[in-house]
This record gives C-alpha cells, sequence and structure tokens, in this order.
C-alpha cells in the first residue's frame, strides 16, 4: 500500500500560453500571396547608342509572340510554334529551345520580340519557358 | 440509495431509500438541500480539443512564414500571371499598369501615387517621377547609402502588351534598363540538380 501515485497531471497553462503567442506572431508574418518577379535587362534589347554589336558571326535568337504562334528564329531561319486556342504552347516552345540547346550550348541570351495586340499573359508564359529551359538572359524588346 | 447491513442471522438487509422505485429517489436534490445550496465552482474545461486546434493552426502558419519581412501590394483590379521560374521579388519602386492608369508607387512622392492618362503617349508625368526618382538614387549613392536598382511592373494578364511597352520604351529612355515583372507563383516540380537563374546585372 506504499506505491507512489503514477496518475501525473500536465499543467496545460503554459503550453497553451506558448501556442497562443505563436499564432499570434506567425499570423503577422504569413505570407498569403506568393508574388515573385520575372527579370529582364531591356537595355540589350532596344536600339541604345552604347550598347556594343555584337560579333558578326553570332547567331541572333530571336522569339516572337504573335497572335496566332510564336516565331522562334536562329537569324533569318524560323519555326513557327501555333498557339492552342488562346494560350502559348509551352511544350512546343520547349522542344525548339532544347534543338537550340544542343546547338548552342553555351548560350543563355534570347530577344523576345511581341507582336501589339498579344496579351500580357502570353508574354509572360512565354517568358518563364525560356528562363525554366536555362535560358536566363531574356531580353524583351519594347519595340 | 438504498444501504446493505449483515444482520446478526448473515442475511443482508437492505434499508429502503427515499422512495419506493429508485428512478423517482431526486438524489441530487435531496444532496443539495442537504448540503445547504451551495454551488460548486469546479468547473474542469476540456482542453484536449482547444490544444488540437492551436496544434493545427501552428503548423499550418509555419508553412505560410516569411523570414524576409518586405511587404508588396498587388493592385485589386489586377490579376497577375502565374510564372514557374519566376524568383523572389525584391522591393523596388511599382508601376502598376490596370485598364484605366499606369500608377508608380515611389517614396518620392510619398503615400499619394502618381496616376497617367493611358491615352496620354508620351507620359509626361511619369518621365517627371522617373526623373525624380533618378535624382533620388544618384543623391543616396553619393551619400554611400547602397541603393537597389530596378523598376517592378505589375498589370494584369490581359492588358495589351502595347501598353507595357510604351512603359518600357519610357523606362528605357530614363535609364531604368533593368525591368521585373511581377508574377503569381506557380508551384512546378524542379529537376534534380537544376539551378536557379543567377541575378541580371544592374543597367542605371
Amino acid at each position: 500500500m506504499g506505491r507512489k501515485a503514477v496518475n501525473v497531471e500536465l499543467n496545460m497553462t503554459p503550453f497553451i500560453g506558448l501556442f497562443a503567442l505563436l499564432v499570434v506572431n506567425l499570423l503577422l508574418t504569413a505570407v498569403w500571396n506568393q508574388v515573385t518577379a520575372l527579370s529582364t535587362n531591356t537595355q540589350n534589347s532596344t536600339a541604345a547608342a552604347e550598347s556594343d554589336p555584337p560579333p558578326k558571326d553570332q547567331v541572333n535568337l530571336t522569339v516572337t509572340i504573335l497572335q496566332s504562334s510564336v516565331e522562334m528564329a536562329e537569324n533569318s531561319n524560323g519555326v513557327k510554334v501555333p498557339h492552342i486556342g488562346d494560350k502559348v504552347d509551352a511544350e512546343g516552345i520547349e522542344r525548339t529551345l532544347s534543338q537550340w540547346r544542343e546547338k548552342y550550348p553555351k548560350r543563355r541570351d534570347v530577344v523576345l520580340n511581341t507582336e501589339n495586340g498579344v496579351s500580357y499573359k502570353m508574354l509572360i508564359t512565354t517568358f518563364d519557358t525560356l528562363t525554366g529551359a536555362g535560358w536566363y538572359d531574356v531580353g524583351v524588346s519594347s519595340q | 440509495m438504498s444501504e446493505e447491513i449483515q444482520s446478526s442471522i448473515g442475511r443482508v438487509v437492505r434499508i429502503p431509500g427515499n422512495h419506493i422505485s429508485p428512478k423517482y429517489d431526486m438524489n441530487y436534490l435531496r444532496q443539495k438541500r442537504d448540503q445547504g445550496g451551495a454551488r460548486e465552482f469546479d468547473v474542469v474545461l476540456p482542453l484536449t480539443s482547444m490544444i488540437d486546434m492551436f496544434s493545427m493552426l501552428v503548423i499550418f502558419l509555419l508553412l505560410n512564414f516569411s523570414a524576409t519581412g518586405e511587404a508588396f501590394f498587388v493592385n485589386k483590379n489586377i490579376t497577375l500571371p502565374s510564372a514557374k521560374n519566376a524568383t523572389p521579388i525584391e522591393s523596388l519602386p511599382l508601376i502598376s499598369i490596370t485598364e484605366k492608369q499606369v500608377s508608380l508607387d515611389s517614396e518620392i512622392v510619398g503615400s499619394n501615387p502618381v496616376t497617367i492618362d493611358l491615352k496620354d503617349q508620351e507620359m509626361p508625368a511619369l518621365r517627371a517621377s522617373l526623373a525624380r526618382l533618378k535624382t533620388l538614387i544618384k543623391n543616396q549613392e553619393e551619400g554611400g547609402i547602397p541603393v537597389k536598382k530596378g523598376i517592378n511592373m505589375q498589370a494584369d494578364e490581359n492588358t495589351d502588351v502595347v501598353y507595357i511597352k510604351r512603359v518600357m520604351n519610357i523606362l528605357v529612355s530614363e535609364g531604368f534598363g533593368k525591368i521585373n515583372f511581377v508574377t503569381r507563383e506557380e508551384l512546378s516540380k524542379k529537376r534534380p540538380g537544376e539551378v536557379t537563374d543567377p541575378s541580371s546585372s544592374d543597367s542605371i
């Protein structure tokens, strides 16, 4: 009959106080909108007087977003990737970009042109596809 | 409640309770009456469910925690386009292009946005604000204060790019070549070993 009591009641008050403080602190620092950005350096893509002319033998890689398709050109040789409905065919663009990657493994720069009338969403989708395929230096043309 | 008594002859004698049928004994009322009507103030709160709720809340909010501390305000009239490969946004002057106007939120003008008419091709108000911003940046650099260079630009996803290009032309002509297009993050599976984009160089 001299056994110790094994039933122990934990004091929950400080535990609840800690949780309440944590919840308030985390509510104030929570991020509800994940906002990111696609960065471009337009100086390289406009007719700026200070920019150096590219080497003569360098191929100009340009992606032009038209209202019905995306034209991907190496100098004057172009490939058209038609849109799917009102959206850009990202997979088609990626296929062409993988061919470019095989031809130009060290290149990271590409110029992105847009036709008037194209939506901003198409521009961002194409820009995003280029960045995702490893073409980090995307110059968005403002012409 | 009936009591049991052991009698001398070994038989159990039960003293009957207050009522023939135990159902109508009203023991609780009799107990209250005998105690003098005093109420019990010891109330035990069931805390298990409360702790469960707090645990779930803490775990959920920990997942949404951000340590960068930089706030960014999205215009309520704008639906941002989504992007999978964008980089975290920096706190820079913001140009918002909505259906009716272009606005520049900058520290120069305090909390009042500069609004420019969308029909205006030259946008002198925007040029003036950008010139002031350049002066401020130059003064800060001369004072030895590190300055982040660039402009954030946000627009609704259905905006025609002609409006975007018009603003970009003005930005480039004023010397703001580094433009960040604000997007909404779209979660994607990254391939193993894939390296994210290094930041581009400043242009001003």
